[in-house]
C-alpha cells in the first residue's frame, strides 16, 4: 500500500444521489479534501449532509458522479478503502448480546485484522475510552455516553487514516461532549477528520474547514476562518472599568457620532452597533481613543454573536433567495 | 495559509503541498476473516433466537410425540408400522410444518438488520459479497445442521422403538433429497430478503414465490423428480427401494437453482443503496 504524500484523502465530482426518481438529496457536489483537514459538515435537516457521508463510504452508490477516496472509486465492494475508515453513523445501534470485547472483536475480525493486532488494541481502546469497568456488560443497557465512547472505540480499532463521524456529539451530556471534542482535537493532529454537525459551536471549536449543504447543494466549501469572515460583526461589547461619570460622558460622546448605529451602556459593558457602511478598524480605534481620552480602562472587548452560527445562517439564506438566478450564475 | 478543501472540478488544482505524512503500514489483512466473522456472529445469533429455539422446540416434541404414539400403538393394540412409514411422516412434517419458521428465518437474513445495524457492519472492511455469502452459509449450515441433527435423532429413536425396516443408504439419500429443497427454501429466503427493505415483505413474497414455485413443479410430468414426488416416494426411499439417478437429479437441480437464486440476490445486493 504506497501512496503518494499528496494523495487528496476524498474527491468527488458532480456527486449527485436521487432517491427512487422522488428526492434529489445531492445535487453536483465536487469537493476536495486533503490529508490533515479536520472539514465541517454543515447544514439543516434534510440538507443531504448524512448521504454525502453515506456516498464516500460507499453505503450508497452514486445517481451521477463519483467519489474518490484515496485515489480510488469508492463502491460498495471496495472493503480494501474502508480498512482506512473510522465511521461512526448518527444513533450509533449494536447488535444485542453482546459485550464491548466482542463487538469490538467482531469489528476488527470484520477489517481482516489478525489475532495478535485485534486483541491487543481492542483492550487499549476499551482502557482509552474508559470503559474498562463495563467490558463484560451487555451493550444492550449502556447509556448514551456510553455508547458513544463505543462507537469512538469502534471506528479506532483500524487505526484509520480517515475519520467519518457523524453528529458525534449528538444526544451526549455536557461532560461527554467536552471529552468527546478534545478527543477529536487531539486526534486531528495525527487523521484527517470529517464531522456533521447542528452543533455549530463544535464544528467552530474543533474544525479548521467547512462545507456548508443546502437542499442537496454544497453553497460553501473552504476554511473556517473564510466562513467567518463573510460575515461582516458589526456589533462589540467593551467591557470598561472607571469613573462612572466619565463613563457616562464618554458614552454621550460616543453617541454624537455618526459611525455608530447605537451605543448602550448596560452597566459596565458598553455595547456598540455600527453603522453598516462604516469601516471597523477606525470605527474601534475611535472607541478606544474616546475611553483613553476620559481615563476608562478597558477590561474586555469581543465581537457579540454566534460568528460561525452567523456566518452560516447568512449562506443559506443568501442561497434561498436567489432563486432562478442561480441556474444562470452557474451557466455563466 | 492556503485552503486545503476546495470545490475545484479540475482533478489536479488545489493539491497543495501542505499534507500530513503519512506512516508506513505494515499491516497483513486477512482477507476471509470479515466473511468468516459475519458467518460466526449470524451463527450465533441465530442459535439465541427465539424463532429457532421455538422450530427446534416444535420440531422436537413433535417427533417424540409422534414417535411414543406409535411405539404405544405398537405395544398396546399390535398394531406394528414399519420405520420407513415413520420416518418419511416426519420428515414430510418437519419440511412442510416448520417451513413457516425457516421461511422467516431465511427471509429476516439480511433485512432485519436494515438500517445503522447494517450500516455498522458493512462500513468496515466487508465487501458486500462476503457479508451476503456469510448470511446465507449461516442461515443454510444453522438450518439444515439442526434438521440433520433432529433427522439422526427420529432415525436412531425409530430404529429402536419400532420395527426394522430402513436401509442406511436409502436414509442417508432421503435427507439429502429433504435438505436439498430446504436449501433452496432459504436460498429464496435469503434472496428475497437481500432485495426487500421489510422483513415482513420478504415473508409474503417468499410465500407468493413457494406456492407459485410448488404449483409449477407439480405440473411437469411424472417422469421429472419434484418436490412432490420426493415427498410422496419417502417410505420407498427409505426403505431402499429407489433410483438414485432421479434423487441425485433433484438435488441437481435444487442446488442449481439455489446457486442461481442466490447469484441473482448477491448481485443485486451488490449494487443497491442500504
Amino acid at each position: 500500500m504506497v501512496e503518494s504524500v499528496s494523495e487528496l484523502v476524498v474527491e468527488t465530482s458532480q456527486l449527485t444521489k436521487i432517491y427512487n426518481n422522488r428526492l434529489i438529496a445531492l445535487n453536483d457536489v465536487s469537493l476536495k479534501l486533503e490529508p490533515g483537514c479536520v472539514l465541517g459538515l454543515l447544514g439543516s435537516n434534510g440538507a443531504g449532509k448524512t448521504t454525502l457521508l453515506r456516498l464516500i463510504i460507499g453505503l450508497h452508490r452514486p445517481t451521477a458522479g463519483w467519489v474518490r477516496v484515496f485515489g480510488r472509486v469508492m463502491t460498495p465492494n471496495s472493503a480494501d478503502l474502508r480498512r482506512r475508515i473510522g465511521y461512526i453513523p448518527t444513533n450509533p445501534q449494536f447488535p444485542r448480546g453482546m459485550t464491548p470485547i466482542t463487538y469490538l472483536d467482531y469489528m476488527a475480525r470484520l477489517f481482516g485484522l489478525p489475532v495478535s493486532i485485534r486483541k491487543p488494541r481492542l483492550a487499549s481502546l476499551i482502557r482509552a475510552v474508559d470503559l474498562l469497568p463495563h467490558s463484560g456488560s451487555r451493550i444492550d443497557g449502556f447509556s448514551n455516553g456510553m455508547a458513544a465512547r463505543l462507537a469512538v472505540a469502534t471506528s479506532l480499532i483500524n487505526d484509520p487514516d480517515l475519520l467519518i463521524w457523524d453528529e458525534p456529539t449528538h444526544g451526549l451530556d455536557p461532560e461527554a461532549r467536552r471529552s468527546m471534542l478534545d478527543l477529536i482535537k487531539s486526534l486531528s493532529a495525527q487523521k484527517t477528520l470529517i464531522l456533521s454537525s447542528h452543533n455549530l459551536s463544535d464544528i467552530d471549536e474543533v474544525c479548521n474547514h467547512a462545507a456548508v449543504l443546502s437542499h442537496g447543494q454544497l453553497i460553501y466549501c473552504g476554511s473556517l476562518q473564510d466562513l467567518k469572515g463573510r460575515m461582516r460583526r458589526n456589533h462589540y461589547e467593551f467591557e470598561v472599568e472607571g469613573d462612572q461619570k466619565a463613563i457616562t460622558r464618554a458614552v454621550a460622546s460616543l453617541k454624537s457620532l455618526s459611525d455608530f448605529k447605537l451605543v448602550n451602556l448596560r452597566q459596565r459593558r458598553l455595547e456598540v452597533f455600527l453603522q453598516d457602511d462604516t469601516v471597523i478598524a477606525p470605527a474601534i480605534a475611535l472607541v478606544l481613543n474616546t475611553l483613553h481620552e476620559h481615563k476608562i480602562a478597558l477590561v474586555n472587548l469581543r465581537s457579540v454573536g454566534q460568528q460561525t452560527e452567523q456566518a452560516f445562517l447568512d449562506l443559506v439564506e443568501k442561497e434561498e433567495s436567489r432563486g432562478f438566478a442561480r441556474i444562470y450564475r452557474e451557466a455563466a | 495559509m492556503a485552503s486545503r478543501v476546495s470545490t475545484e472540478k479540475q482533478p489536479d488544482a488545489g493539491r497543495s503541498a501542505e499534507t500530513a505524512p503519512e506512516q508506513p503500514r505494515r499491516l497483513v489483512f486477512n482477507r476471509w476473516l470479515p466473511y468468516w466473522a459475519v458467518l460466526q456472529a449470524d451463527m450465533s445469533q441465530i442459535t439465541s433466537s427465539w424463532i429457532y429455539r421455538l422450530w427446534v422446540l416444535v420440531s422436537l416434541l413433535a417427533a417424540v410425540g409422534y414417535i411414543l404414539y406409535r411405539f404405544g400403538l405398537a405395544h398396546e393394540a399390535g398394531i406394528i408400522q414399519p420405520a420407513a412409514r415413520l420416518i418419511s411422516d416426519l420428515l414430510r412434517w418437519t419440511l412442510l410444518g416448520s417451513v413457516t419458521l425457516i421461511v422467516v428465518l431465511g427471509a429476516g437474513a439480511i433485512s432485519s438488520e436494515r438500517g445503522s445495524l447494517a450500516d455498522s457492519v458493512l462500513s468496515r472492511g466487508i465487501s458486500r459479497h462476503q457479508y451476503f455469502l456469510g448470511k446465507w452459509h449461516s442461515r443454510l449450515l444453522t438450518v439444515l445442521g439442526t434438521f440433520w441433527m433432529l433427522s439422526a435423532v427420529v432415525l436412531v429413536a425409530s430404529l429402536f422403538l419400532l420395527h426394522e425396516g430402513v436401509s442406511l443408504t436409502g436414509s442417508v439419500l432421503a435427507l439429502v433429497g429433504v435438505s436439498a429443497l430446504l436449501g433452496a427454501v432459504i436460498t429464496c429466503g435469503v434472496t428475497v430478503s437481500a432485495v426487500c427493505n421489510s422483513t415482513l415483505l420478504g415473508i409474503a413474497i417468499l410465500w407468493v414465490v413457494l406456492y407459485g414455485g410448488g404449483f409449477l413443479l407439480s405440473l411437469l410430468p411424472a417422469t421429472y423428480p419434484s418436490p412432490t414426488w420426493l415427498l410422496t416416494s419417502l417410505p420407498n426411499i427409505l426403505r431402499g427401494h429407489y433410483d438414485s439417478h432421479l434423487i441425485w437429479q433433484l438435488v441437481g437441480w435444487s442446488a442449481g437453482a439455489s446457486v442461481v437464486v442466490a447469484l441473482i440476490g448477491m448481485i443485486y445486493f451488490t449494487w443497491r443503496d442500504l
